[in-house]
């Protein structure tokens, strides 16, 4: 293990090129444009054995990457905001293909207007897609989530691709202080792909992927995908326990920051909930009672993990870094669906915060705070509230 | 992964700086040299530049977190201690004390002394006010330094020097390591503007 001082972007290159990918199709798009540049300069200094495959379009990037996993190739891409959007008739191919692909979001809103800042509405509109989606808070979370992924997405009960989402800028490319495993370390938790648990294409044993289904059919398919997706949990447990005996970091499909005792408790997911953190320590220490609980995997969705959490809480502020036009934030509607089981339910509000890059700070946390208190107390406050942005009323 | 931290431990240790210049000057670059320097040192740092499409000229704002304990925070610094300007006259039309409480370094590339600037500051020509007592004003005229030493106006390694002498918060073999590894056909150099501002910095 070494100690570097990466960006986001970079740590995700540095994953992949740990990870042996030997296939990687990208096509520029900002913030994620450096981490494929700095894995076409892995491959031009003889550091990294890939094939680079130039396309045209996000669209093809993807389709690229499919067709080299059908043949047994580890294979890596990235995208942000628009390109995503590009690739995202392909997302599905990819997942009912059971394609084992890893892909790194750096993430970024979607246009109009023309913003090219983040939050998290560019993976949001595709967390049905039938991927993995797990967050990453800092330069070390992308490296050891992407690393994590590819086990993941590679065991035989999975098969389903993953994508791990990074803010925009905010983590994409701000360098930070980060261990990067040696090749030796990162081969002995990542062993070479040797593509034996799933069937692929092979002119000796001709095989077709994508054919049609027929409604009477077309039900199961789409039964087994959502099943193995829902079970990949178990595997994400056992990979991040694997992973923490190696090397000493834990993950948990959810982490928890003085939640045994709060009264409130803040939801969120990606950056923010670092900040958020912080300002959890500031409450702390004036006297109020809040905790953290950090998404770390939104699909498949941690309904087990929250309803532990927020069941003991009497208000559960949900941070949104996006939003569902038209309803909530699309964090919001998957925490309260997970709790609505529940005899005594928490207060549940949405909080939509950071669109566009603005700026999350602790006094933006604050002010959620605020409302949250508001409610605590029995006031009467709106379940979806915008406190970093002007209204106009 | 969520690092526990004691709040206290780390308030006391937490600096937070901003960088003021113009877009060209490499504000950005000289964030980035100056918390890789300090992570040389053992230390945690961040630096987050006002990203976007900035143009050649045009103010150019960088936060600097440097800390001896894991950094938190993910957002702009709002009540920076430390204020590092790199244009001599960028404070002429924004507002460098924006959130500066009075307390802590404040270091100008400029021809004047140290006097001078205060002058200025607590006189308010620019329409923002310098009060408080506990701010102490370092200067040194970065342009010379650099147009003498690397033939062109261009103060972001010069100002590291500046920087460790006033702030002591990274230490020049760092910044000589983060230096080499950036600019490695520059280096030397790159090194003797930031050891001649190191020298010649003056403070109040």
């Amino acid at each position: 293990m070494t100690e570097q001082f990466f960006t986001g972007n970079r740590a995700a290159a540095e994953a992949a090129r740990l990870a042996r990918a030997q296939v990687v199709a990208a096509y520029p798009v900002t913030p994620q444009t450096s981490t494929v540049e700095y894995i076409s300069q892995f491959v031009n200094n003889g550091e990294m054995e890939a094939s680079i495959i130039r396309v045209e379009s996000e669209h093809s990037a993807l389709s690229a990457v499919v067709g080299a996993s059908l043949v047994g190739a580890r294979t890596f891409t990235a995208s942000s905001s628009q390109g995503l959007q590009l690739m995202s008739e392909v997302l599905y191919f990819a997942s009912g293909m059971r394609v084992p692909a890893v892909m790194c979001i750096a993430n970024r809103t979607l246009s109009m207007p023309v913003n090219i800042w983040a939050d998290h509405q560019d993976s949001m509109v595709n967390r049905d897609s039938g991927w993995i989606q797990i967050y990453a808070a800092n330069a070390q979370e992308v490296f050891d989530n992407i690393l994590q992924a590819y086990k993941i997405c590679e065991d035989e009960k999975v098969l389903l691709p993953a994508m791990v989402c990074y803010d925009g800028f905010i983590v994409s490319h701000v360098a930070e202080r980060m261990d990067v495993l040696t090749q030796e370390q990162a081969d002995m938790f990542l062993p070479e792909l040797n593509g034996s648990n799933r069937p692929l294409l092979d002119p000796k044993e001709p095989l077709q992927f994508g054919e049609v289904v027929y409604p009477d059919w077309y039900p199961d398919f789409e039964y087994k995908k959502h099943k193995a997706l829902l079970e990949s949990r178990k595997t994400m447990e056992d990979v991040a326990r694997e992973y923490n005996e190696l090397f000493d970091r834990p993950y948990g499909l959810v982490e928890n920051h003085m939640v045994e005792d709060a009264d409130i408790v803040f939801v969120g997911l990606g950056s923010l909930t670092s900040t958020t953190q912080w300002t959890v320590n500031e409450l702390r220490e004036n006297g109020e009672s809040a905790g953290l609980l950090k998404i770390r995997v939104f699909r498949p969705f941690p309904d087990k993990e929250i309803i532990e959490v927020c069941r003991n809480a009497k208000v559960v502020a949900v941070i949104d870094r996006d939003i569902g036009y038209g309803t909530a934030g699309m964090l919001f509607p998957d925490v309260t669906r997970a709790l609505y089981p529940l005899d005594e339910r928490p207060k549940c509000l949405n909080f939509i915060v950071g669109l566009g890059g603005k700026d999350i700070t602790p006094e933006t946390i604050m002010k959620i705070h605020k409302i949250a208190e508001k409610a605590l107390r029995g006031e009467e406050v709106e379940t979806v509230n915008w406190p970093d942005a002007r209204i106009y009323d | 992964m969520l690092i526990e931290i004691c709040q206290m431990a780390v308030m006391e240790e937490l600096h937070e700086i901003k960088l003021f210049g113009r877009g060209g000057q490499g504000i950005v670059t000289a964030g980035n040299l100056l918390s890789e320097a300090a992570a040389h040192g053992g230390k945690y740092a961040q630096s987050i530049p006002t990203f976007g499409p900035e143009r050649r000229g045009g103010p150019s704002i960088c936060s600097l977190r440097i800390s001896d304990k894991p950094i938190l925070l993910r957002c702009a610094v709002t009540t920076p201690e430390t204020l590092c300007v790199f244009d001599p006259t960028i404070w002429h039309f924004i507002n460098i004390l924006l959130g500066f409480e009075g307390e802590g370094k404040m270091i100008f590339n400029t021809q004047h002394s140290p006097n001078e600037i205060e002058e200025v500051l607590t006189e308010g020509k620019y329409g923002y006010k310098l009060t408080g007592s506990g701010y102490e004003i370092w200067t040194l005229d970065a342009t010379e330094i650099s147009t003498r030493i690397l033939g062109r106006p261009i103060t972001n390694t010069t100002m590291l020097g500046a920087f460790s002498k006033a702030t002591e918060l990274v230490e020049m073999k760092n910044v000589e390591k983060a230096i080499g590894k950036r600019f490695p056909t520059a280096a030397e150099d790159n090194m003797k503007a930031a050891e001649e501002a190191f020298n010649s910095i003056k403070k109040l």
